[in-house]
């Protein structure tokens, strides 16, 4: 059991093993008996790789998936979102945490600390327990991805340098978009307005498929959640 | 060019444009992303946010306006920063695109260069088994290759050649085949022509004697002296048919070789069919000129020529018959070396069964004692003579017709091609048609 412990520990932490010593776990709770809700969240916002791009401007992405299985094979997965964009203008943090049923939270917050406070005690619902069999231990493999832009960020950069580049105008839009919109796409889709965005030839394909979100960083944890006491890091 | 040696020449053309593409695209290719997002232009944005920020602060009456810049502003350097973050992907996928294009470039031009060289290794190949046949002796070597580029007009040039060779050939075959029959002519008529004259004079002889001896002998043997006179009379007819084959026979072994004097081909045409418009009187001889004044010069004994444009005018008259009536209509045509006269009549035509051997001595439709079949056969020899040829150009129900192949004089001020008349086919495809009884041997 020590044994089999201690190879788990070490196969998890090979992706980012320096971050698992650095932050704390991840807690996931059994809300109602039907859903599966962050409770807790590491300070991941004071990582050296994070820190940087918060007060930017751009809206940073947190996304959560979760993938849970009872020990009878029945999976379930679950996503949430939370976005945190600094308004440079108002120096505020304008926070959107998003479930994976589209609920979604929003916070204005006017420092870094009262961003982390907000952090630590957030509660986002992640996925329904569905067809998980209640009275036994649930594993869940958590992943959090860490993007420097949004999804509407991105697609107007796409737009700007499609522009930019096919007809040679400057591809500025009128005074931008509103600075307070911070670009959040409910459960990770595409927006209207990128939906429309006219891409045009070889040249917007080739943009359209070069301009990525890539993750900035990822985390990893598998948690142990016992339906009947909450969830648990795994020993 | 070997297969071979043209492939790897084409792949070492490739590998080397492929990397110098790679020499001087891969950093221009990130080239005009650097300037885009230079650190310098990325520093101005964000002090331009501080600063529109502070005046603000100093003017708020102007707040709305400075924070519209200041949105303006942001946004710039928000998609800078996006740029910025997918530099590697951006510049990677230009590059690519470049180089998807370089290789589309270079392999449609890789393809098109091989797919050349291959069709032009093939056309070689065909020019070089139309020399080997030409050189095996093969007569009327075709290539078909008619395009206008050297291949194309060396593979034309070839063909010229064969052909050249076969007419030659030809040529030299006919008049070969005719010198033999004219000393066959020769020493016919000379064994001929000692006892034809013994017999004339001995039938004169017999003349003179007649009128005394008649109530001698022949009352003896005939009964009446008038019976006798008119067995002088046949046997004198006779020998007078046998004296006229005899000279026909010298005639066309001492056919006279050709005086030649430049003459205009249409002008001497033109004056035979009038001089001649009332000898055949069932044969009307018309001359259609050509539409424009263009010299037709060539080489001619004039009198040859008319020689045999009268054989050829009495043979149509003959066919005609008596009682029916006929034209002969001479037309013009040429190319730069050749000039052709045709004769064209609205006879019968000539015999299939007599077309192949149509040229050849003693060839001849008519009952026997009406003709020696000479006329053709001379009238050949003296186109050859002249350089040039006579052949059967058209023979059908509707008529014949003859052509008249003459080489042209060529002049520096008359290089202009002969407008063909109508029906008449230029002189190049009259070459490459199929003679008709052009092959005089027999």
């Amino acid at each position: 059991m020590i044994l089999a412990s201690l190879a788990a520990t070490i196969l998890l932490a090979a992706p980012v093993p320096a971050l698992a010593e650095r932050t704390e776990r991840p807690l996931i709770e059994l809300a109602g008996g039907r859903e599966l809700v962050l409770v807790a969240l590491p300070d991941i916002l004071s990582l050296p790789e994070v820190k940087p791009h918060l007060g930017g401007g751009l809206t940073t992405s947190f996304v959560l998936e979760v993938a849970a299985r009872d020990d009878r094979a029945h999976k379930v997965k679950g996503r949430g979102m939370i976005e945190v964009r600094y308004e440079l203008w108002d120096e505020v943090y304008l926070v959107t945490a998003t479930a994976y049923d589209g609920r979604r939270w929003h916070e204005s917050l006017s420092s870094v600390q009262r961003l982390l406070a907000w952090w630590k005690g957030i509660k986002l619902p992640l996925g329904a327990a569905g067809p998980l069999a209640a009275g036994r231990p649930w594993r869940l493999d958590l992943e959090l991805s860490v993007i420097p832009f949004s999804q509407s960020e991105q697609h107007d950069t796409q737009r700007w340098f499609s522009r930019s580049l096919g007809d040679g105008q400057s591809g500025t839009e009128p005074a931008g978009r509103p600075a307070g919109a911070g670009g959040i796409e409910p459960g990770g889709g595409v927006g209207p307005a990128s939906a429309a965005a006219p891409l045009h030839g070889v040249l917007d394909l080739l943009i359209a498929t070069s301009i990525k979100r890539r993750s900035l960083v990822s985390y990893n944890w598998s948690l142990i959640l016992r339906p009947e006491s909450g969830a648990e890091h795994r020993p | 060019m070997n297969l071979k040696v043209t492939v790897t020449t084409l792949l070492a053309l490739l590998l080397a444009a492929a990397l110098v593409f790679e020499l001087f695209a891969r950093p221009l290719s990130g080239a005009w992303f650097t300037f885009g997002v230079h650190p310098d232009v990325m520093a101005q944005l964000e002090q331009s946010l501080a600063d529109q920020k502070r005046l603000a602060r100093l003017d708020p009456a102007a707040a709305a306006a400075y924070r519209r810049r200041f949105a303006a502003a942001k946004s710039l350097l928000d998609r800078l920063r996006i740029l910025r973050y997918n530099r590697a992907e951006v510049v990677g996928r230009y590059h690519a695109a470049l180089l998807a294009v370089f290789g589309a470039l270079a392999g449609i031009g890789g393809a098109t260069f091989l797919v050349r060289q291959l069709r032009q290794q093939a056309r070689l190949d065909r020019l070089q088994g139309a020399l080997a046949e030409l050189s095996a002796g093969r007569e009327d070597v075709e290539i078909g290759d008619h395009r206008r580029d050297l291949i194309g007009r060396i593979a034309a040039m070839i063909e010229r050649t064969s052909r050249a060779v076969t007419r030659d050939r030809r040529r030299l075959a006919s008049l070969e085949n005719l010198a033999a029959w004219q000393e066959a002519a020769r020493r016919h008529a000379h064994e001929m022509r000692t006892p034809l004259t013994a017999a004339r004079l001995e039938l004169a002889r017999l003349r003179r004697l007649l009128p005394g001896a008649v109530d001698d002998r022949c009352a003896e043997e005939a009964g009446q002296p008038e019976s006798c006179l008119l067995l002088v009379e046949s046997v004198g007819q006779e020998l007078e048919r046998l004296g006229k084959f005899t000279q026909a026979f010298t005639s066309f072994a001492r056919l006279p070789q050709p005086r030649l004097a430049p003459h205009d081909l249409a002008a001497l045409a033109a004056e035979f069919a009038a001089t001649f418009a009332a000898a055949w009187p069932n044969l009307k001889l018309v001359w259609r000129p050509l539409p424009a004044a263009v010299p037709c010069r060539a080489a001619i004994d004039r009198e040859l020529l008319r020689q045999v444009l009268v054989n050829l005018c009495d043979n149509s008259s003959l066919a005609l018959g008596g009682d029916a009536a006929g034209e002969m209509v001479f037309s013009l045509a040429g190319s730069e070396r050749w000039l052709c006269l045709d004769a064209a009549d609205s006879g019968p035509g000539v015999p299939p069964e007599i077309r192949g051997r149509l040229f050849a001595p003693y060839a001849t439709t008519r009952p026997a004692g009406e003709g020696m079949g000479l006329g053709l056969a001379i009238s050949r020899k003296i186109l050859l003579d002249h350089g040039g040829d006579l052949e059967l150009l058209v023979s059908s129900p509707a008529g014949a017709t003859f052509r008249l192949l003459l080489p042209r004089l060529l002049e520096p001020a008359t290089q202009a091609l002969v407008t063909a008349p109508r029906d008449t086919p230029p002189l190049d495809a009259a070459e490459r048609s199929p003679r008709v009884g052009a092959e005089g041997g027999s």
